[in-house]
């Protein structure tokens, strides 16, 4: 299988995590994306950010302190 | 990558998706029918636009609690509208619509341009992002508001909270790393492939770990 090498900016990450909802990945795909946000500090920070700028301003409130 | 077509437990379902409104395909069609025209398409996606630009390029002015410019926000959609249409973006955006599976909304296709977007503009003021990676750390400080001395002080706390995270176990490093970038458990939970209660208990074992470490070391402090 091709190594995942995503990019944060990159169209392939787009294409993984559409890939994703609509089929599902497979157990070596995850492993390689948990090793990527993992080791890759500086994508694990956009990507968050990303999710984050989507929530719901109420969810921030519910999500309690960050130890 | 290929498409590779695995059936497996992942969650369909993004934990913000549903958060992305709705589905914008007949505003393309329409755009589609106008032909590309800036005024048609600024009308068409000022909406889900100006909802991307406030959460992706001004998210330090939420922290603040402070509203954007909407006249900004006006200026970025233009601006936004004619690099995509420049680059030929906008070509490229409908093809990648075409192939996706039908839950995932335009707007989620408008903010990942959008970050590409972002990548292109120059820094701008105290809101741009310049300030440097402190790892998954940086959200138990605000380092952007700390002064010399106090970035400095909170540095060297970051490094030392840091080589002790990186001390634990594999399993529940990646939880806590983005338990501690201010992900919620669910959020974690969909990222990684695992059950929510699964998330909340190797957080709690991180916790724990980190609290031995700590007492460890208090311990050897006080027997010297």
């Amino acid at each position: 299988m091709k190594e995942l090498d995503l990019n944060f900016s990159d169209p392939d990450l787009d294409t993984f995590i559409l890939r994703w909802m609509e089929d599902g990945i497979s157990e070596a795909e995850l492993r390689e994306w948990r090793s990527i946000l993992l080791f890759n500090q500086q994508f694990r920070e956009d990507y968050c950010d990303f999710i984050k700028a989507f929530r719901d301003p109420l969810k921030d409130k519910e999500s309690g302190s960050i130890q | 990558m290929k498409p590779k077509k695995q059936p497996s437990e992942s969650p369909k379902v993004a934990p913000w998706q549903d958060r992305l409104g709705d589905d914008f395909r007949p505003s393309l069609q329409k755009l589609e029918a106008a032909q590309w025209n800036p005024e048609v398409a600024f009308s068409l996606f000022y909406r889900p636009l100006s909802e991307v630009i406030s959460r992706l390029h001004f998210n330090s002015h939420q922290r603040w609690g402070l509203l954007p410019d909407p006249e900004e926000i006006r200026h970025l959609s233009k601006e936004f509208l004619q690099w995509m249409n420049r680059a030929a973006r906008w070509e490229e955006m409908k093809s990648a619509l075409s192939e996706a599976p039908t839950n995932a909304p335009v707007k989620y296709f408008l903010a990942r341009y959008f970050v590409r977007f972002q990548k292109d503009l120059p820094l701008k003021g105290e809101f741009s992002k310049n300030q440097p990676s402190y790892s998954s750390k940086r959200s138990l400080l605000d380092m952007s508001q700390a002064s010399d001395l106090s970035r400095q002080v909170a540095e060297s706390t970051m490094s030392a909270f840091a080589s002790m995270t990186q001390q634990l176990p594999q399993k529940n490093r990646l939880p806590y790393d983005l338990h501690l970038e201010g992900l919620l458990n669910n959020e974690i939970a969909w990222i990684i492939n695992q059950d929510a209660k699964v998330v909340e208990a190797l957080i709690k074992e991180a916790k724990e770990y980190l609290l031995g470490i700590a007492s460890g070391g208090e311990s050897r402090r006080e027997g010297t």
